[in-house]
């Protein structure tokens, strides 16, 4: 469970975010959604200690982010950014294995035929493991990013808007898929109308402040 | 043989063809006059007294005086790849000992096994040498750092997922550390590749005429070249690892302080 307690965050002397409190449990596919420059991102951040709170805090399975505690938490997952950018000249089966040469994923690493039904799933043709990043589409790219996402299998994955670049119709099956992850609790921050629909927690801000965080149905 | 000297005349003569440069400039109303009489007068300043702290290196010779200056060598090129690579002087500590570390080990491995003067830390090796691997390593070392540290900046959210993710910060940075490293071998690799065919090293040429034999003169180059090489290799990847240790927080975040 990850709790946020009245949480005031600053990022260059600026307030971004003000007051921010709610419970996300163990496997809700919980949303981040609101204007733009309301903090989600900023959000989003705060929950794998990329940020660190100006006042309140973060606790994860009761553990506060702070120090070793992260390290331990990082472990257990999965963080993709809107924008998958190549660094180099990278193929896209070098930038999928890269996340299974740390230490804490080696044990993971994929075979064959894995990789390929992460491929299907996404429908991405098996052929572009071999083009370059820097080649492929900014939604090929996102969705190579979620490739990585499925074979880590991590408990906690947070998303920041991952389907920004994709098709719609390739959008509607990732959203289904995300949804369809048994066991797994995912905070994503996104405009997409039926992730918002059928997320299990809605939490809407506006201006780096709490509008709501609501569930469905009560509960 | 011996080198033949220039004469005052023969000097005069030399600096006479800078007219044709100004003339240029003047003809094409290239503003930049005034700023290559300064170089042109910096670089006559700083050779004449290369050419008295050499003489004088040369006939003390007394090798704890050499390494000293070995050392006061690294320090400046040290102080001088940090400004130019956009990072702060706090970071001194750190890339000091990489250029320290990568110029001693090839600098006596090569006078001991290669050149083996005698004595070994003869003044006219050691500080000659001493000054190409570290003009040559700076440079490298100055590219592949700010290479780095920018390409990392450039891409934080990429580096900061892998950090989400539980890599190390080794880990998380290392397809940058390989970017930057081919951007600083590349130009190297170029200008390697056409030695001889395009161009004769300064080096070599001041050898033969200095009255060398041409195959002598070769077989140092080559030596050189190698060194150099090696050197450059050795201290831009160990500048970036000893780097790393002030450039990324405990928690693998990118210290921005450290861009001035």
């Amino acid at each position: 469970m990850i709790t946020l307690e009245d949480i005031d965050l600053d990022l260059g002397g600026k307030p971004i975010l003000r007051g921010i409190g709610f419970q996300v449990r163990s496997g809700d596919k919980a949303v981040i959604h609101g204007e733009s420059g309301s903090g989600k991102t900023s959000l989003l951040k705060l929950l794998i200690g990329l940020h660190r709170p100006s006042r309140g805090r973060v606790t994860i399975d009761g553990a506060e982010l702070t120090g070793k505690a992260i390290h331990g938490i990082r472990g257990r997952t999965f963080y993709m950014p809107q924008e998958v950018r190549p660094i180099g000249e990278e193929t896209a089966r070098e930038f999928v294995d890269f996340v299974f040469g740390f230490a804490v994923a080696r044990a993971l690493a994929p075979s064959g035929d894995e990789l390929l039904e992460a491929l299907e799933r996404l429908r991405l043709a098996p052929e572009l493991l071999e083009a370059r990043m820097s080649e492929l589409s900014g939604g090929e790219r996102q969705r190579m990013g979620l490739v990585r996402g499925l074979l880590l299998r991590r408990e906690l994955m947070l998303l920041d808007e991952v389907t920004s670049a994709v098709d719609e119709e390739n959008k509607r099956l990732i959203v289904e898929h995300l949804l369809g992850l048994e066991g797994v609790t995912i905070v994503a921050v996104t405009h997409d109308p039926l992730f918002v629909e059928r997320a299990s927690l809605r939490v809407e801000l506006r201006a780096g402040e709490l509008v709501r965080a609501e569930r469905p149905g009560g509960g | 043989m011996e080198a033949k000297e220039i004469t005052w005349i023969g000097m005069g003569a030399a600096y006479a063809t800078l007219g044709v440069s100004f003339l240029m400039l003047w003809l094409n109303r290239v503003k930049l006059k005034k700023q290559l009489l300064l170089a042109l007068v910096r670089m006559t300043v700083q050779l004449a007294l290369v050419g008295i702290y050499l003489t004088a290196l040369f006939d003390l010779n007394d090798p704890i005086v050499n390494v000293a200056w070995v050392l006061a060598m690294c320090a400046v090129a040290n102080y001088s790849l940090l400004r130019g690579s956009g990072l702060k002087l706090a970071l001194f500590a750190y890339t000091f000992p990489a250029l320290l570390i990568a110029i001693g080990a090839v600098l006596a491995y090569f006078v001991a096994l290669v050149f083996q003067p005698s004595p070994l830390l003869d003044a006219r090796y050691v500080i000659p040498v001493a000054g190409m691997l570290l003009g040559n390593s700076m440079s490298r070392t100055l590219i592949t750092l700010e290479r780095f540290y920018s390409a990392v900046r450039g891409d934080l959210d990429g580096y900061s997922s892998c950090i989400a993710m539980g890599a190390s910060v080794r880990e998380a940075a290392a397809p940058y550390v390989s970017t930057a490293y081919r951007v600083g071998l590349a130009p190297w690799l170029a200008s390697m590749a056409t030695i001889g065919l395009v161009f004769l090293p300064g080096m070599m040429t001041g050898q033969i005429l200095g009255g060398s034999p041409p195959m002598t003169a070769i077989f140092y180059q080559i030596a050189i070249i190698i060194a150099i090489h090696v050197a450059t290799e050795l201290a831009s990847m160990l500048a970036i690892r000893f780097s790393m240790r002030k450039g990324f927080d405990e928690l693998g975040f990118l210290r921005l302080e450290i861009f001035k």
